[in-house]
């Protein structure tokens, strides 16, 4: 016992003491914060040069409202209502060669969107508007432009096109479209989080902020947990460096494979666990002074701490086995891919999860061992409702493969440390595994 | 009692047979050296002993104790693998008390700061292992490998790379752990070294036992069948006259192994004919001669 603490010491010494681990603990937060200001910074600059579509218009009718539509929003829409500053392009609406566009003219419209001397080219069905055509998925108009993504001008273009056909076709049946456009109106539904009573005893209603923490919260918290499995991964190295500077065998003069790797293991945890309560406090103390305090329960923060403790013993006996199999990095990648693709598979699906915590997928996602570290925290920063059975049935079976990984990762080891030469098939690791 | 005992131990890897049929006993208290050429068996007995591979077959007792199965490791013992390195960022002080922890031993502080200086390594504990020579680096991992005290010591070609003055100051260290007790088992490529410091010696050829004993008994063995010469000249073709099996030549003197049953005094008589002969002298065969005799491809030291 006493040689897998003087191993894991050391282990933890070796990495809290490197320029990596400083480097990660303060570069962490800022990027996660600076991804946001990145959005924001971004979300301001639009490129303000004046943006030309040809319409090819066969009804005559759509065009002079595009027309008409333009000239208003280039008057209104486009300054910033406070200092009146230019936010967005003009568009400005120019009528195309002719009724019917041929192949040919579609090239040549094609180009000069190429030559930016205009940004797009619409083409307007005759049919458009028809109220009862007999294929109501006909297509009534086309947008060309270099990206097929949606974009300002086409949305804009969408918008005009769709008022007017409406209008046109509320006309044609007799209806006032001023009259019919007011009844139609969409009705205004606002999304609230739940009542609760605050510190003081006070009964407090959700408020914006907090429906926003109600996402930030969970998310960050899972990110966490990804990040502190994620770093597991560092043992690999380390295990591969051990061997190719040949401290390997000097070790296992004194120490066990076993008590090797059990004391690399609990190292990890330790340095795992103090980034993240430097972390994790750090965000307490500013949900805190934001007043969310409440937020964070503490009972999630024990949760958090024994999930994590269990996943990174999975994450990282996984990893030190890989290491110990192989004996250059790029040989590891092979057996890397599929623990990666296990280890982000909650990234994919973590928001469906946070969607709806209490629904059969998010719950049974949840509680399957490799994904219940990452997913049972963030189901139960989401919602209160998780009832206590379903975490302690997460400890029992994450603690299940936690044993299962150590006790074949230590096999895998023992025989792995001193091979040499190409690493072993998955037949060859099954019978490392049975056979030790 | 016997420090170490194996009896039959045979183990193979895949096809390859590495240790075939083995047994030796090292004997308390005493130097024991294993020789034998690269990939004949010796890291591998060694790693058997030190539990690190188990055999196929037979029985290994080290110390008293059945080191057969099993991967406890321990703490009687003294190894320094062929192997070696430490990690090189940490501070030799702080390495070699990790090291010594490892075996169970703690406040070594005085010891290490003792062997630093023995081994012309004072003023080196505040220095990362990186920053120092290859030789230096050795004498580290000797120093880590004896600060438990260990009953049996296992150093598996700890002179290989150094210089002959390192070697010199090793050497004395490894016989001053000798004369607190310990027993001491050693590989080496070193003939040298073999025949000066070991009191057994003991050979490995394609995992199999070869040699041994003691230098005496296996020098006795091969007989005085051994002729050193040297001569004023160099015009003597010795490998052709009457009686001499083989020569050595090692440019300022000759040896010359006799076949069985021939007359020195005849060889001699035939020399003195042809050139003025200045030094003469039936010996035994050297350990390196017998090595060689044992290992070494034919025409290697033919002419």
């Amino acid at each position: 016992m006493s040689k897998i603490f003087y191993i894991a010491k050391r282990e933890y010494r070796a990495t809290v003491r490197t320029r990596a681990f400083l480097v990660s603990l303060i570069l962490m937060p800022i990027f996660m914060a600076g991804g946001g200001l990145a959005q924001k910074f971004l979300e301001g600059r639009v490129d303000l040069e004046t943006q030309r579509m040809v319409v090819v218009d066969p009804t005559g009718k759509i065009l002079p409202a595009l027309v008409t539509d333009a000239e208003r929003r280039n008057k209104e829409d486009i300054f910033d209502s406070s200092t009146g500053r230019q936010v967005d392009p003009k568009f400005i609406i120019e009528a195309g060669p002719s009724d019917v566009l041929t192949d040919e003219q579609r090239l040549d419209l094609s180009d000069q969107v190429r030559q930016r001397r205009i940004f797009a080219f619409v083409e307007i069905n005759s049919d458009i508007f028809k109220a009862d055509r007999a294929n109501p998925h006909a297509i009534d108009a086309s947008f060309y432009s270099e990206s097929a993504v949606s974009n300002d001008l086409n949305r804009w273009f969408t918008g005009v096109l769709n008022r007017t056909v409406q209008a046109e076709k509320l006309r044609a049946a007799g209806l006032d479209p001023v009259v019919v456009n007011k009844a139609v109106a969409r009705v205004n539904i606002d999304v609230f989080g739940l009542y609760a009573r605050g510190r003081n005893g006070e009964i407090r209603k959700a408020d914006e902020v907090s429906r926003k923490a109600a996402i930030f919260v969970p998310m960050g918290v899972m990110m966490l947990m990804f990040m502190s499995l994620m770093m597991s991964q560092a043992m690999l190295q380390n295990v591969l460096e051990e061997k190719q500077q040949k401290i390997t065998e000097v070790l296992l003069g004194s120490v066990r494979p076993f008590e090797l790797m059990m004391g690399k293991l609990v190292g990890n945890v330790g340095v795992s666990v103090t980034m993240v309560a430097l972390w994790l406090s750090g965000g307490f103390y500013m949900l805190h002074r934001a007043g969310y305090g409440d937020l964070l329960r503490n009972e999630l923060i024990v949760w958090f701490l024994a999930y994590q403790i269990i996943g990174v013993l999975i994450y990282g006996s996984i990893f030190v086995a890989i290491g110990a199999l192989c004996n250059e990095l790029r040989e590891a990648q092979n057996y890397l891919m599929p623990v990666m693709l296990i280890l982000v598979l909650p990234m994919m699906v973590w928001f469906k999860v946070l969607e709806e915590p209490m629904s059969n997928f998010a719950t049974g996602l949840s509680l399957f061992p490799p994904c219940t570290p990452m997913l049972m925290i963030l189901r139960m920063s989401a919602t209160a409702a998780v009832p206590i059975w379903q975490p302690i049935a997460g400890i029992a079976g994450t603690l299940a493969m936690t044993v299962a990984c150590v006790w074949v990762a230590g096999r895998i080891f023992r025989v792995g440390l001193l091979m040499q030469g190409k690493p072993p098939k998955l037949t060859d690791l099954m019978r490392f595994a049975i056979k030790g | 009692m016997s420090a170490v005992e194996i009896q039959g131990v045979t183990k193979t890897f895949g096809t390859k047979v590495a240790v075939h049929d083995l047994s030796l006993v090292v004997p308390g208290g005493s130097v024991y050296g294993f020789i034998g050429p690269n990939g004949s068996g010796k890291s591998t007995t060694i790693r058997m002993i030190m539990r690190i591979f188990h055999p196929d077959r037979g029985q290994i007792r080290v110390l008293g104790e059945d080191a057969t199965m099993g991967d406890a490791a321990n703490d009687r013992i003294g190894y320094l693998p062929e192997e070696r390195g430490l990690y090189r960022k940490m501070f030799i002080g702080e390495l070699l008390e990790f090291c010594a922890s490892l075996k169970g031993a703690t406040n070594v502080k005085a010891d290490i700061r003792r062997w630093l200086e023995r081994l012309d390594l004072a003023g080196y504990e505040k220095k990362r292992f990186e920053a120092l020579s290859k030789g230096m680096g050795q004498k580290v991992q000797f120093i880590a490998s004896i600060l438990h005290r260990p009953e049996l010591l296992i150093l598996d070609e700890p002179f290989s790379g150094l210089d002959p003055v390192n070697m010199e100051v090793l050497k004395d260290a490894i016989l001053e752990v000798k004369q607190q007790g310990s027993t001491i088992l050693f590989s080496t490529h070193d003939m040298d070294v073999a025949e000066k410091m070991c009191d057994f010696i003991f050979m490995i050829y394609n995992g199999r036992k070869v040699l041994d004993g003691t230098l005496d008994s296996i020098q006795n063995d091969y007989g005085s069948d051994t002729l050193r010469i040297r001569t004023a000249g160099n015009g003597v073709a010795y490998d052709r006259l009457p009686g001499v099996e083989r020569v050595n030549d090692y440019g300022r003197f000759q040896e010359l192994r006799m076949t069985r049953g021939a007359d020195s005094q005849a060889i001699l008589r035939e020399i003195i004919s042809k050139t003025k002969v200045e030094h003469f002298e039936v010996a035994r065969p050297s350990l390196r001669d017998i090595f060689v005799r044992i290992a070494g491809p034919q025409e290697a030291t033919h002419e």
